[in-house]
């Protein structure tokens, strides 16, 4: 079964044993801000489950940013989301590496209730990950080197910094 | 680099009180890895409770012979750590180890009422854009106006906007989302000047009491790229009780040690 991958910041979703203030079990509001809809829709990406099209991935979300940064993402089983009622839609995504974006799709019909529970699952059950900035341009500039990518549609101040 | 400290320093110091006052400083320093200068103190300081700690001189490119340098104090006293700063007239550089800056930046006014005026005004400034803060959301690798807001802060006041950004994030005067962002900035802004002084803020603030501030200290001393940092990072690993977050400072620590590393391999081919 495929994996979902949603673009996050790691600190907003890490162990959250600095706020005494939160009882056990409890969603902290913080995460939510990674999750913010539009058009009660949420933009995801399905990754293979033998995560061979994981790289290119990173690749398409790099290229619609607009300077190299870390990334973190989280990682959830597809699964799970039926399991919450969350339904897919495949929708081809907008980044500059064309061929990826065909992994793009949206979480539709999201009602405030399903992102709670979204947001709940991804805190409970999703591995979260950070790419270093380094590597994040690394994995650009071989994209751009292979062909995949065409340099002046990045943002200026990541192609100042390619080769 | 060798910084010599007059024992019988008599530092004009301000922070708290407004007003400037004596203060008598017994020191002894010490050379930092890798040329950085960081001096420890043990200071008479009766205005406040405590003891002074350390004495972190600030204003890179401010290193000729006879230079006054900024530092910067921290001690603690019954609410914490608090800081203030002080203007040792007496510090010597003896020699420089970096190049001064061409970089505009606004001087501090010689007139105390003037530098008193100057410095609220940098506050006033700063708080303003950490205010305005609260009501932003980051996203990774995408500019924000608080990101820009940072980095035209200290391009036009140098020293003084850090200082003031050091107050608002060690006394937790704002989230620790605006803090760990803030910081990650202070770590990309091109700014030689204040290079020292932000490289202190980031490796003092890797001991922050929130996951999220540490965070963003390490990734800030990452875009630092300044293997000085590295005994300060390795402890922080090493004291993380957040697993996660533990990880990622190891990266950061991975990729400082990559970086030191290399600059070896280049030195022994030069030679």
């Amino acid at each position: 079964m495929p994996l979902l991958l949603r673009k996050i910041k790691k600190p907003r979703w890490n162990d959250t044993g600095d706020l005494p203030w939160l009882p056990k079990g409890s969603l902290p509001a913080d995460p939510l801000a990674d999750l913010n809809t539009q058009g009660n829709k949420l933009s995801v990406w399905q990754v293979a489950d033998d995560k061979s099209n994981l790289e290119q991935i990173l690749i398409a979300l790099a290229t619609t940013t607009e300077h190299t940064d870390k990334m973190d993402y989280a990682l959830l089983d597809q699964n799970l989301l039926a399991k919450i009622g969350v339904h897919i839609s495949q929708v081809a995504g907008n980044s500059f590496y064309k061929d990826a974006n065909v992994w793009h799709r949206n979480l539709v019909e999201m009602s405030a209730d399903k992102v709670i529970l979204l947001a709940k699952t991804i805190m409970q059950l999703s591995k979260r990950v950070r790419i270093p900035e380094r590597k994040v341009l690394s994995l650009l500039q071989q994209a751009v080197d292979s062909g995949k990518v065409n340099r002046y549609d990045l943002h200026p101040d990541i192609e100042k910094k390619l080769n | 680099m060798t910084v010599e400290v007059d024992t019988s320093l008599e530092a004009r110091y301000r922070g708290l009180a407004a007003a400037a006052a004596p203060m008598r400083v017994t020191a002894n320093y010490f050379n930092k890895l890798l040329g950085q200068y960081n001096v420890i103190v043990h200071a008479d300081a009766a205005i406040f409770s405590g003891q002074v700690r350390r004495l972190i001189p600030a204003g890179a490119g401010r290193t000729e012979p006879h230079t006054a340098f900024y530092v910067y104090l921290t001690y603690p006293e019954a609410s914490g750590e608090m800081i203030t700063s002080i203007f040792g007239e007496k510090l010597i550089c003896r020699e420089s180890a970096q190049e001064s800056t061409t970089q505009p930046v606004e001087e501090r006014p010689e007139n105390s009422t003037l530098q008193q005026e100057h410095w609220q005004e940098v506050v006033q400034r700063v708080e303003a854009v950490f205010s305005a803060a609260e009501e932003e959301t980051f996203e990774d690798g995408m500019s924000s106006a608080f990101s820009k807001q940072i980095v035209s802060l200290v391009q036009k006041y140098s020293d003084a906007a850090i200082e003031a950004m050091t107050q608002i994030i060690m006394f937790g005067r704002t989230n620790s989302e605006v803090a760990s962002e803030a910081l990650r900035w202070l770590g990309r802004v091109n700014h030689r000047r204040t290079h020292n002084f932000r490289l202190w803020l980031l490796e003092s603030s890797l001991g922050n009491m929130s996951a999220q501030v540490r965070d963003g200290a390490s990734l800030g001393l990452a875009s630092m790229s300044d293997t000085s940092a590295i005994p300060y990072v390795r402890q922080a690993v090493e004291q993380e009780k957040n697993p996660e977050l533990r990880e990622d400072m190891k990266q950061v620590l991975e990729e400082l040690e990559d970086i030191q590393r290399a600059t070896a391999i280049k030195k022994d081919k030069e030679a």
